[in-house]
């Protein structure tokens, strides 16, 4: 069964379609979908559909068997620049979304204790966004999220900006997180490493409907952890680099490090030909 | 800090001297001494009518500052379920904004008679249009980011009001509040002029038909001071909600 089902979606802004006539599906064993492309490829529009607050032009998508029509608490949304709520503390909006669901304030307040401890949070609980440091706010909007143990996480460059340690360091409470709750994550990310470490598909968007479903790796999500000691992660960042490049084992690996070639560059088009 | 609070002080004094010189050096009827205001301050406040009097405008400055502040919670309340109302209603008011407050008296006055109820009626006009001014446009600013996050955390329609809109509109009202309140003095005095039995209106339009100028200097200054004391009160009170704004104003 596919926890996520894409069918001929078409999405943009204004008017402008972004994506184009996009179908695929992700089966039920891969826990986390790391989203990847040039900037301005739609990663970001991808993600809005699938929150809901974005309305497709055309076609549908599913996510974890429910249709998405609007916004929702089942699929929780980290946004690339926090929109945490200013007028509420740490505690406050980490609690937001389970008094949404109706949740009594002393186990609200307990679940986000509990948290707040893990994402490293206990100091600043009852600080106001706008008295904390860029990654802290990105800690407290992950945090905001994941207390809903959602069926699906959708996370649009959650660490972005964020320190070595620090990025490290959500990346592994994220992996702990999808592991202990059985949820599904769309993490939209730029860095292949991280794609590497946390993902067990990529999908490589190139504009409109062309795209491709990568596999990662055979291992699985909670053994991966022990990957940051070893050289299997640079192993494995590479066979992506080639799979994403399209030509596996063909050495092409003169383009910048890390970066994604942008769409057309990869194949050789019939009428091109 | 310190400065803040000393210097409009300072200014003050230097004005209520530079009054006195000038009140000593002319010595008109039109500009009697400041010591002598100040006495006949006292003396109505302890035995003249002047401590009813404040208390009666003051009295009026709330009720209809309270009825402009429960039209405009309507009126908002409606605008933020269903955002087009906002646009209806901004015709009328953008059209009957202009006139002031003042111009409405004659007829509040034959619909309510010479009491405190044209008065109040007044200030509820002259309190409402600042007030409803700075709501809207918080409800304009509220962040479609903030909407967004809270409906895809699981925010159903009351909480959406209660925990974004309603706080993200909060600094403006309490700052229309202020606003309001300012012109709600404005108004009272106006109206209290035009008839009513009491009020610092009544006493500034009493004491120039008696030539009393000594005593018509202590009903204006009263009135500045009650209008200050009552905008210093609500800019605490703006300071402490705003908190969150991290010195950001
Ligand atoms: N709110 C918006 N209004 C209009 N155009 C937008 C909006 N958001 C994104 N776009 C446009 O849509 C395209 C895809 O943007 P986006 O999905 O944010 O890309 P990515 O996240 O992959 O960098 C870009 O060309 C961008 O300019
Ligand atoms: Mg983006």
């Amino acid at each position: 069964m596919d926890w996520l089902a894409i069918d001929r979606l078409s999405a943009g802004h204004d008017g402008r379609i972004v994506i184009r006539d996009l179908s695929l599906s992700v089966p039920r064993e891969c826990r986390i979908l790391a989203v990847m492309g040039a900037s301005g490829v739609g990663k970001s529009t991808l993600l809005s559909v699938m929150a809901g607050h974005l309305r497709p032009s055309q076609g549908s998508i599913r996510i974890c068997g429910e249709r998405v029509e609007e916004p929702s608490g089942s699929r929780p949304m980290v946004f690339q620049d926090h929109n945490l709520f200013p007028w509420k503390t740490v505690s406050g909006n980490i609690q937001f979304g389970l008094k949404c669901l109706g949740v009594p304030a002393w186990i609200r307040a307990e679940r986000a204790r509990e948290l707040l401890d893990r994402m490293r949070l206990a100091g600043v609980a009852q600080c106001y966004p706008s008295q904390l440091s860029g990654g802290m706010r990105q800690r407290v909007g992950l945090a905001r999220a994941m207390i809903l143990r959602a069926p699906c996480l959708l996370l649009d460059e959650p660490f972005n900006a964020l320190d070595t340690d620090v990025r490290e360091l959500l990346q592994d409470e994220l992996v702990r997180h999808v592991v202990e709750t059985g949820t599904h994550a769309v993490l939209v990310t730029h860095d292949l490493a991280e794609a590497v470490y946390m993902a067990d598909a990529v999908l490589v968007l190139r504009g409109g409907a062309d795209f491709d479903l990568l596999p990662v790796s055979e291992t699985p999500l909670p053994q991966r952890a022990a990957w940051r000691a070893g050289t299997m992660m640079a192993d494995a960042v590479l066979r992506l680099r080639r799979a994403i490049a399209g030509a596996p084992g063909d050495g092409d690996t003169g383009h910048a490090e890390g970066s994604l070639r942008r769409p057309g560059a990869r194949r050789v088009e019939p009428e091109s030909v | 800090m310190h400065h803040e609070v000393l210097l409009p002080i300072a200014g003050c004094l230097l004005a209520a001297a530079l009054w006195g010189v000038c009140a000593s050096v002319f010595d008109m009827v039109l500009l009697p001494p400041p010591s002598a205001v100040a006495m006949a301050m006292v003396e109505q406040a302890f035995h003249g009518g002047l401590g009813e009097d404040a208390w009666a405008s003051s009295g009026r400055v709330l009720a209809g500052v309270c009825f402009a502040f429960s039209l405009t919670s309507v009126l908002v309340l409606a605008a933020a379920l269903w955002p087009p109302f906002e646009r209806i209603v901004s015709g009328p008011i953008e059209l009957t904004r202009p006139v002031p407050p003042i111009a409405w008296t004659p007829l509040a006055i034959m619909a309510l008679g010479v009491g405190p109820g044209a008065a109040v009626a007044i200030v509820t006009v002259g309190a409402f249009f600042p007030l409803w001014l700075s709501v809207a446009r918080g409800l304009r600013e509220v962040r479609k980011v903030h909407i967004l996050a809270a409906r895809s955390l699981g925010a159903g329609h009351a909480r959406l009001l209660a925990d974004v809109i309603l706080p993200s509109i909060l600094p403006y009202a309490l700052h229309g509040l202020r606003l309001s309140t300012g012109f709600g003095w404005f108004s009272v005095v106006a109206a209290e002029m035009m008839g009513a039995p009491s009020g610092l209106g009544r006493g500034i339009q009493m004491s120039s038909l008696n030539l009393d100028v000594t005593n018509l200097y202590a009903y204006i200054l009263t009135t500045g001071i009650a209008g200050f004391a009552c905008d210093r009160a609500l800019f605490a009170v703006e300071r402490s909600v705003s908190h969150w704004r991290g010195g950001k104003a």
